[in-house]
């Protein structure tokens, strides 16, 4: 289901399992089409991205175009229960009514354990792990939940048979939603389930600790799987001010709409403990959308906004620097960072460090750093890899 | 194979009687019902007659106490938002915890809003504490609403009773009975009950069709204004094909409210009874002595109620769950945890609803159905030992993940 997309520069990232992915997610799609050329639109990515890893996120496309990039929400689908009950692939179903490798592993020297009974998905996942060459020659699993829980535990098993653990651990939970030809939004957590598993049991085998890092909140966005946690920390932490600002910093509200009155709740109680009151507080002051909704071309927005004064080179360095600092600190939540290395004219170029990079986010991630940088700046800027650089001058 | 449809407690089937009837009403009969000429005229009276037929089967001492709204859950609001308006100076809502979204989810708004909301809890079987609620009323509550007959369960509360009490300290007493009109007998003009919402598609009639009851005197304010369709209380031209479907579909539910307590009641029953002679592990839930003639609640302990309906779906019978699975959320349903149902148990519930529509055949597939159904997903649960043909020893226990 398409829940919504970015468009992103297509020399960034294009990861050959989100491309397997996307082949078969598109026939769901039948008006998009995907040009496969240098020029024009390109759909690269179907998948679940890092950046919302931890909180169960959801399948997205994101659309890549030639040479610009812009970050842009379209409108989506949004998801109801009627129409994820039956909306399986094929191969969901195929796995779910004839699982393979299902019941008791007697001899397994690996056994992971994740889920639980209150969330209504358990999964054990039990391998015999073969100690010289560290090779799974068994998986077998147990599971108590719904029929892509199912069928993601019957996948996983058959994904890792044969592989070492080594080569086990690059398995993501959008390789297990690829094997079964894509999962509903709503049930990708099912696919994470699965890698968790896989995690915990290697762990065990290995005699090391394995803890998760869920945050646990209460589901606020479930088109993205955004809880209050993410939410009140970014609002603490950046002042932000309206629903659409949250959405660019965490995806939260994207999509369905649905949600946003939760989440003018969640930004109301942190910023009135701040002493600080939401921009929609005031209703003679309607609340500024930040959103594009459609990718503007740079030559339409570079007229200087009025009333703002003109900076002077080292007051718009500064401030950048500064837009850049606030930002730090999420990026490096996630494991990663960013630097800038250089600022030429409209064109910022960056460094993106630890887990940014090549992080399949990372285009995304680029957009909302630019699009705070136009709310801050007053102008239009471009936000650019510093590996462009040689490629623009 | 013919699919066998036991969710009637989510929707039902049109009659094709009450189809027949509403046809008209979308060609030559299409005038608005406001209107003086001919057009209109004849779909003013076939309304009324319809409006007639609601009475009767409420039991309502006048035609004009019921309100014709597009839903049961525009009742509900229009209900409690009602009595909120027209008594500013009572704030406290009396409702209980396993009460419909509509009533709930609004109640949770108006809390936000400022007001007091007091839910009364129920017991292992679905019950109320009637002292609970007793101890609860007085001079500052605006209504009291309780649902006839829960949805889930089938769970039947002892409303009029409520409704006595309430009446007593001058309370509003207001009642979803969604579910309970046509399967068990109503007679509001013996009773003080103030408000009751109906909805069409429970029994039979059209989606998008629902009914206020209001009794004569009771204080009122309408949810919308506009003209003065339904006397001003419920603006908005009037959907009279479906007023007319809902009509004949009332009448419909008279003529067989002997067969939903005799013929559908021997169904459930045997349904019930066949399945849990069969699976081990299972058990019925909520007041087994006093809920709807319909309805079957079983909880299959340690296995997921998603997995159950995608494997019952394959052989075509068609039924619904308490699990998270089924909607999206991670906690199971609401009705199931109130009465202490245990989460082993509580995903694994599975709700089935029939109708005079369904057969002794039917039921006989069902049965044969289910039993292979959980013993397949026990085979591959973590709480289930195999070799023991019962739960993992301690299943609490037996499954330990990293987290929880």
């Amino acid at each position: 289901m398409l829940v919504g997309f970015a468009l992103v520069d297509l020399h960034q990232t294009c990861r050959v399992s989100d491309k397997r992915l996307l082949h078969s997610s598109l026939k769901a799609f039948p008006g998009m089409e995907f040009n496969d050329s240098s020029h024009g639109w390109h759909v690269l990515c179907v998948g679940r991205y890092a950046l919302a890893e931890r909180h169960h996120a959801q399948d997205q496309l994101l659309i890549f175009t030639g040479s610009r990039f812009a970050l842009a929400p379209i409108n989506c689908q949004s998801v109801t229960k009627e129409s994820v009950m039956w909306d399986y692939t094929e191969k969901v179903k195929e796995h779910f009514f004839n699982p393979r490798n299902a019941g008791p592993l007697e001899d397994a020297n690996a056994v992971g354990d994740v889920g639980s009974i209150q969330c209504g998905d358990a999964l054990r996942l039990m391998l015999k792990v073969e100690p010289e060459s560290d090779k799974i020659l068994d998986a077998r699993f147990q599971t108590f939940g719904c029929g892509s829980a199912i069928a993601s535990s019957s996948a996983l098993t058959e994904m890792v048979k044969g592989k070492t653990l080594d080569e086990a651990l690059v398995i993501s939970n959008q390789d297990i939603a690829a094997f079964l030809d894509g999962l509903p939004p709503e049930k990708m957590h099912c696919s994470v389930m699965g890698r968790e598993a896989l995690q915990a049991a290697i762990a065990n085998y290995r005699g090391d600790a394995w803890h998760d890092d869920h945050a646990e909140g209460e589901l606020i966005c479930k088109c993205y799987a955004i809880d209050s946690v993410l939410i009140e920390q970014v609002v603490r932490e950046n002042k932000l001010k309206t629903v659409a600002e949250v959405t660019n910093y965490t995806k939260a509200g994207g999509a369905c709409a649905s949600c946003h009155e939760k989440i003018e709740e969640v930004m109301t109680r942190v910023l009135q403990a701040m002493g600080e009151e939401p921009a929609f507080a005031h209703a003679e002051r309607p609340a500024r959308s930040t959103v594009p909704t459609t990718y503007a071309p740079p030559a339409a927005t570079e007229e200087q906004p009025a009333g703002k004064p003109k900076m002077t080179n080292l007051q718009r360095i500064r401030k950048i620097e500064e837009v850049i600092e606030t930002i730090r600190p999420m990026l490096q939540r996630d494991h990663g960072d960013i630097e800038i290395v250089d600022i030429i004219g409209k064109n910022i170029y960056v460094n993106m460090q630890g887990a940014c990079m090549g992080c399949a986010m990372e285009s995304a991630t680029f957009g909302g750093i630019q699009q705070k940088l136009f709310e801050e700046l007053g102008e239009f800027v471009r936000l650019l890899p510093a590996s462009q650089m040689e490629m623009t001058r | 194979m013919k699919p066998i449809y036991l969710d009637n407690n989510a929707t039902t089937c049109c009659d094709p009687v009450v189809v027949e009837a509403m046809l008209p009403f979308f060609t030559e009969q299409f005038g608005n019902a406001s209107s003086m000429h001919s057009f209109g005229n004849q779909v003013g009276v076939a309304i009324k007659k319809a409006r007639g037929q609601i009475q009767a089967l409420l039991g309502a001492e006048q035609d004009s106490e019921i309100i014709f709204t597009a839903c049961g859950t525009e009742s509900d609001n229009t209900a409690i938002m009602s009595a909120l308006r027209a008594q500013p100076g009572r704030n406290q809502i009396i409702t209980t915890v396993v009460e419909h979204p509509a009533i709930l989810a609004l109640c949770e708004q108006l809390e936000k809003d400022g007001y007091i909301v007091h839910k009364l809890r129920v017991d292992k079987r679905g019950r109320l504490d009637m002292d609970e609620y007793r101890a609860l009323l007085n001079d500052r509550v605006a209504i009291v609403s309780a649902m006839w007959a829960n949805n889930e369960s089938g769970t039947i509360f002892p409303v009029e009773e409520m409704a006595e009490y309430a009446h007593a300290m001058g309370i509003q007493f207001h009642t979803d009975a969604v579910q309970a009109a046509g399967k068990i007998p109503i007679d509001l003009k013996r009773s003080k009950i103030d408000m009751l919402s109906l909805s069409g598609h429970k029994l039979h009639a059209p989606k998008g069709i629902g009914v206020l009851y209001l009794r004569r005197g009771t204080r009122f304010r309408p949810l919308m204004r506009g003209g003065h369709q339904e006397r001003g209380r419920r603006p908005g031209t009037e959907n009279s094909p479906s007023i007319v479907g809902l009509g004949v579909a009332a009448e419909l539910a008279m003529q067989n409210f002997e067969t939903e307590n005799t013929d559908v009641r021997f169904l459930r029953d045997k349904l019930e009874k066949g399945i849990l002679a069969r699976v081990s592990h299972a058990f019925p839930t909520g007041d087994l002595n006093n809920r709807l003639p319909n309805t079957s609640s079983i909880a299959f302990e340690y296995v997921e109620g998603e997995a159950i309906l995608l494997l019952l779906n394959k052989l075509g019978i068609a039924a619904s769950s308490g699990s998270a699975c089924t909607s999206g959320s991670l906690e199971p349903s609401h009705v199931m945890r109130a009465m202490g149902i245990p989460y082993t148990a509580a995903h694994g519930t599975i709700r089935f609803s029939l109708s005079r529509y369904n057969t002794l055949e039917e039921i006989e597939r069902v049965i044969e159905a289910v039993p292979p159904i959980i013993e397949q997903l026990r085979k591959i649960s973590p709480y289930w030992n195999e070799s023991t043909h019962g739960p993992a020893a301690n299943p609490e226990k037996a499954f330990s993940p990293a987290y929880a």
